[in-house]
């Protein structure tokens, strides 16, 4: 029995005699840990980032993201009214989608409205008004109010489909047939089989960039913490890790090499502003001392980490701005401030306690981390006792709704690119109640996240966006703790993947960038 | 007689491996003092003379919280066996001696048995946050509804039994007769149903820590596998070696000494020869008619 | 007669009370599929648009009460609903998977079925062996092994090792071929789960067919029809006829539960299967499709003890004078 099953799985290995011409890869078999849904901007799945970077292959946008920065992509050139509130962009006239059909300036408009009644899910296009169409070529998108991030926000991530087949649907997140995937994207989606998450894109040839050369893109879920073995084996051509360690792992691989993503996955503290402990600068400040962030950051990344800037914003952007309150590890500065507060080892067993004499217990909401317990144990030392909960993500999410917790724990992706992320995440702008449940109170913070926002001189806006920065790091809402980057172990014979500036779709640290299948690369 | 000798043998190995284990992970306060959790190193370091068994992902001493990891385990599977064997026995006693509570409690079982038991577990901890508290209530929560109805059958029997009949004719009270009666006619049984699942629980809750669903407030194997497990780099050198063999050791040692040790299911049925009391052989047929859940469950349970 | 229709309605109370459950349980969750949306999406905002988009389109803006009753009456047509995470129907997801599960837990429950009863007739037939022993020892001792460490010790030997095996999925992504191949190939992924499952299954087998044996080997009327000159063959026919009730039983309910049970095996292994579609729904709070698999998974188990009770009192008067 087992000699033939044998044979047979050597036969299956052994590859298929395939026929590409020199330079050209047949295929690259890339792995994420879940499955994202049917490729279409209304159906493919938002619970992680896989799903709409995928997207991108098949669909184009406007204008697109290399490794430096904005490039045109379907708009050939564009510019920007005076008053900031209307884009014109003129698009390339030798686009078509994978039908045959030339795309045109009509389903960039179709586009746009399609979306005011079917939201493209990850991005906010609201402050889109209107778009009309002046010829075959160019468009004007009018925007509610001004939206300084247009062209990196909007722009380079809104994918653009086609009128003529998205018109006559009515319930475009059911419509998951083959037929509906029609992109003008350098890849078409061939194959899905959603119950094991495998994905066949095949490359569009008359696609307006030139033949792709990476012949076949394909996606296997491989479970996360079997990725660098699923590498090592050959069984994919890139997986990904979190810790420094797989650098030595792979250095000096004969073909196996490592691509570092910009530090844009974020781990940070929430604090919880209305509640009587966590509501007092004094102890959040305190918190912010007592945590020793480097060491955090090395313990979680198994190397030199970069450590959270009080600020937020990671000190890799172009926005980062240096100026703001460091709180450097001090556990005497912490103690002092917490004896301000009346936080007192009033019985010498080493926890401090409150007025009324009981102990000074700090809850932290977290999902399987082992941060929690070094963050539970660099408290202890200033006594300060952390009972750690763990949650699963969708219990997390709905106690910072709630108010239900008094500091939570959150990893998340998104701080590359613009930083508008800081009044979306810290004003309440997406106006809803999943907020992460930290809000900055200050009127000032509103005041300039607004004026951000509408802010079209670069230098100004730099300001603004400094002095939100300074106002969060004396404020605290947040404590962040370190900053990740993705570790890419990749197939270096196969395709030179590159990291996208500010990540893909703005803060997304994947390879999949289409640029790295085309003819001339980044 | 041989066979008696050898399965007797086997018993005794059995136990005195389970007592080693019982023994070194309620020393673990001595072997391995101070807090477990304490981090005294580097994060994921190999064995040194420091860390014999090197450090996790946090920099803990891996040895140490082995030793204490150990002993939440097997507390996990002896208090959640304690419980569920308790509420088998009441449910199953019940059942036949107190007659309006038996249609409710007939349907409370099977309304739990046909719902997955793990995945109501992972239900329960999800709804409750995970902790070791919160995992014995829900183990033994899961854990009772199949020996009830193996003990319900066997309490039939026995109130058919002469002496209960001449007791309960005597003007004994129920709980008297329950007592006095009935429980000795079972207890073998609870025996049987307690070590079951001791072993259950332990396989449970280290099902459960490889799924992240473990206590982080307290170590165990199954959170020390779970650990190990989502370390991306654990088959790629030697860690798992270190890092995930103690536990698993740890679970399948004492897990097959349980089994070791079960009487009536594992050692008497190798041991024994076909001739079997007339008493055995009733008890048998009766669960054997009762078979669709007891068969299932007596083993898994 | 009347028994047999107390019968059949206490089943169908049983799957009244299962499918409000149901309905319930996922409700119980903490979290919404709203919150897991965000929390899953990896960003920490999502726009308006989105999460009304999502109430919507999935009753999750109307009361509770509501809810309730538009889960019913769509149960009354036979519709599973659709997932809130991928839009798809619930039955077709269920569809997908399904094949997977009972492939695989059909054919290590077959194969643990098979070896069990041979292994079973053979020290049954043997009881004084030393060897008969030994084996039986051996095989409860494999299956006091928990699942997860017979699947990591089949990983590291089989799968990183010798790299004979594939670690995980269902099957060669896009591997392409006949009707031949495509099966090789998933017998050849499947091989290691299963193994994994056979361990674990075994040793009940083993002991049900001995137990159910053994007596029956011993009895009167195997000494007598051993006196009238059978041969031995014709005599384990008549033993193993016996034993068979109690083996398809076990194998039945076995089946039945692991629709879900074979959770730990599937993760471990990224099989493709029902538990993992569990699982993921529940991280998701994809409350139809919760609610579908544990429908699914509870009418299982309780048809299959329905048909073997039925099947009992049909076949065995003790049963009768019982109840």
């Amino acid at each position: 029995m087992r000699p033939l099953v044998l044979i047979l799985a050597l036969a299956l290995l052994a590859p298929a005699p395939g026929q590409t011409a020199p330079g050209l890869t047949p295929a690259v078999r890339l792995a994420w840990w879940t499955d994202a849904g049917f490729l279409t901007p209304f159906a493919v799945s938002i619970l992680g980032p896989a799903g709409v970077t995928r997207l991108t292959l098949i669909y184009d946008t406007l204008v697109w993201k290399d490794g430096r920065g904005v490039i045109p992509w379907l708009a050939a050139s564009w510019r920007a009214s005076p008053d900031g509130t209307a884009y014109v962009f003129t698009l390339r006239s030798d686009v078509r989608w994978h039908d045959g059909r030339p795309l045109t300036a009509r389903d960039v408009r179709f586009s746009f409205e399609y979306y005011r009644r079917h939201p493209f899910r990850w991005i906010d296009t609201s402050m889109v008004d209107g778009v009309e169409v002046r010829d075959r070529r160019t468009i004007v998108i009018r925007l509610a109010r001004r939206y300084a991030p247009f062209i990196e926000n909007v722009a380079a991530t809104v994918p653009i489909i086609p009128a003529h087949v998205w018109q006559a649907i009515e319930h475009p997140e059911q419509a998951q047939t083959l037929a509906a995937a029609v992109g003008s994207g350098p890849y078409r989606l061939v194959e899905y089989r959603p119950e094991s998450g495998q994905y066949r894109l095949v490359a569009f040839d008359d696609y307006f960039r030139g033949r792709p050369q990476v012949r076949e893109i394909q996606y296997v879920v491989i479970p996360q913490e079997r990725q660098m073995l699923a590498v090592q084996s050959g069984q994919v051509d890139a997986g990904v890790t979190t810790t420094r360690d797989a650098l030595a792992l792979f250095a000096g691989h004969p073909y196996l090499r490592v691509l570092e993503t910009e530090p844009l996955s974020i781990a940070r503290l929430v604090f919880n502003l209305d509640h009587s402990l966590t509501g007092q600068r004094g102890f959040r400040q305190a918190v912010a001392y007592a945590l020793d962030r480097q060491r955090i950051a090395d313990t979680a990344t198994r190397g030199p980490g970069i450590a959270g800037n009080p600020g937020v914003v990671p000190p890799t952007s172009a926005w980062f701005n240096p100026g703001v309150r460091r709180y450097p590890y001090d556990p005497a500065t912490a103690r002092g401030l917490l004896r301000e507060l009346g936080y007192i080892d009033r019985d010498g067993d080493g926890w401090l306690e409150q007025r009324d004499g009981t102990r000074l217990v700090v809850g932290l909401v977290a999902g399987p981390t082992a941060d929690a317990e070094v963050i539970r144990q660099m408290l202890k030392d200033v006594g300060i006792e952390v009972r750690v909960r763990t949650v699963d993500p969708a219990t997390r999410a709905q106690l910072a709704a709630e108010g239900r917790f008094e500091m939570l724990y959150t990893t998340h992706i998104g701080s590359g690119g613009d930083p508008d992320y800081l009044r979306t995440w810290f004003t309440g702008a997406a106006a809803n109640e999943f907020a992460s449940g930290s809000v900055m109170r200050s009127p000032e913070f509103v005041r300039l996240a607004a004026l951000q926002l509408a802010e079209l001189d670069p230098a100004r806006r730099r300001a603004h966006v400094d002095r939100m920065q300074a106002l969060l790091s004396d404020e605290m809402p947040t404590l962040t703790l370190y900053y990740r980057r993705f570790f890419w172990v990749y197939d270096g014979r196969k395709f030179a993947p590159f990291a996208t500036q500010g990540g893909l779709l703005n803060g997304i640290p994947l390879l999949d960038n289409k640029l790295a299948f085309l003819p001339g690369g980044r | 007689m041989r066979t008696t000798v050898r399965a007797g043998g086997m018993v005794v190995a059995a136990a005195a491996v389970l007592a080693c284990i019982v023994v070194v992970v309620l020393a673990a306060g001595i072997l391995a003092p101070g807090d477990p959790r304490a981090i005294t190193g580097l994060p994921v370091h190999s064995p040194d003379a420091a860390h014999p068994l090197g450090t996790n992902e946090v920099g803990q001493d891996l040895l140490a919280v082995w030793l204490h990891g150990g002993r939440t385990s097997l507390l996990v599977g002896s208090l959640a066996a304690l419980l569920s064997t308790a509420m088998s026995a009441s449910v199953g006693m019940l059942s036949v001696t107190w007659r309006p509570a038996r249609i409710p409690l007939l349907a409370l079982t099977e309304v739990f048995l046909a719902i997955p038991g793990l995945m109501i577990l992972v239900l329960i901890l999800v709804i409750t946050g995970p902790g070791t508290g919160r995992l014995i209530l829900a183990l033994a929560l899961v854990g009772w509804p199949a020996f009830a109805r193996i003990i319900r059958a066997q309490t039939l029997i026995a109130v058919r039994r002469d002496h209960v009949q001449a007791a309960r004719a005597l003007g004994a009270t129920d709980v008297r007769i329950a007592w006095t009666c009935l429980l000795p006619e079972i207890a073998p049984l609870l025996f049987t149903k307690f070590l079951l699942t001791v072993r259950w629980a332990m396989l449970m809750e280290a099902a459960l820590g490889l799924m992240g669903l473990g206590d982080p407030g307290r170590p165990s194997w199954g959170s020390m596998l779970g650990g190990a497990f989502s370390y991306p780099l654990l088959f790629l050198g030697d860690a798992w070696r270190w890092w995930a063999l103690p536990p698993a050791l740890g679970i399948a040692v004492t897990t097959v000494a349980l089994s070791a040790l079960t009487p009536g299911r594992a050692t008497r049925a190798m041991a024994d020869t076909p001739a079997m009391s007339e008493k055995r052989e009733q008890r048998r047929q009766t669960v054997r008619a009762r078979l669709p859940f007891a068969v299932r469950d007596e083993y898994s349970r | 007669m009347t028994d047999l229709r107390a019968h059949v309605a206490r089943y169908l109370v049983l799957l009244a009370v299962v499918a409000v459950v149901n309905f319930f349980l996922p409700r119980v969750l903490p979290g919404s599929p709203l919150s897991a949306a965000v929390a899953g999406s990896g960003l920490p905002v999502l726009p308006s648009a989105t999460l009304d988009r999502l109430r919507e389109g999935y009753d999750l803006n109307r009361p509770m009460r509501e809810q309730f009753v538009r889960y019913l009456r769509r149960l009354g047509q036979g519709d599973l609903g659709r997932s809130i995470s991928t839009h798809r129907p619930v039955s077709a997801l269920i569809a997908e998977r399904l094949p997977w599960t009972v492939g695989l837990a059909g054919v290590a429950i077959a194969a643990a079925a098979l070896a069990g009863l041979a292994i079973g007739t053979w020290s049954a037939m043997r009881p004084g062996s030393r060897t008969a022993q030994a084996a039986g020892t051996l095989v409860i001792g494999l299956g006091a092994l928990p699942e997860f460490l017979i699947a990591m010790g089949c990983i590291i030997v089989f799968g990183v090792r010798w790299r004979l095996f594939p670690t995980g999925g269902g099957m060669t992504p896009f591997g392409g071929g006949g009707a031949a191949r495509w099966l090789a190939d998933v017998a050849w992924h499947a091989a290691l789960p299963a193994v994994t499952l056979v361990a674990a299954l075994l040793p009940v087998f083993v002991l049900v067919s001995r137990n159910a044996l053994a007596p029956v080997m011993d009895a009167t009327f195997l000494v007598v029809a051993r006196a009238k000159g059978l041969r031995p063959r014709r005599i384990l026919w008549h033993a193993w006829r016996n034993a068979m009730s109690p083996v398809l039983t076990l194998s039945g309910l076995r089946l039945a539960t692991l629709v879900t049970g074979v959770v730990v095996v599937e993760r471990i292994f990224a099989y493709p299967g029902m538990g993992m579609l569990l699982v993921e729904a529940v991280a998701r709070r994809d409350y139809p499709v919760i609610q579908g698999i544990l429908l699914v998974s509870s009418v299982a188990v309780l048809t299959v003890v329905f048909l073997l009770e039925l099947l009992a009192y049909r076949l065995d008067p003790r049963v009768r004078e019982q109840t």
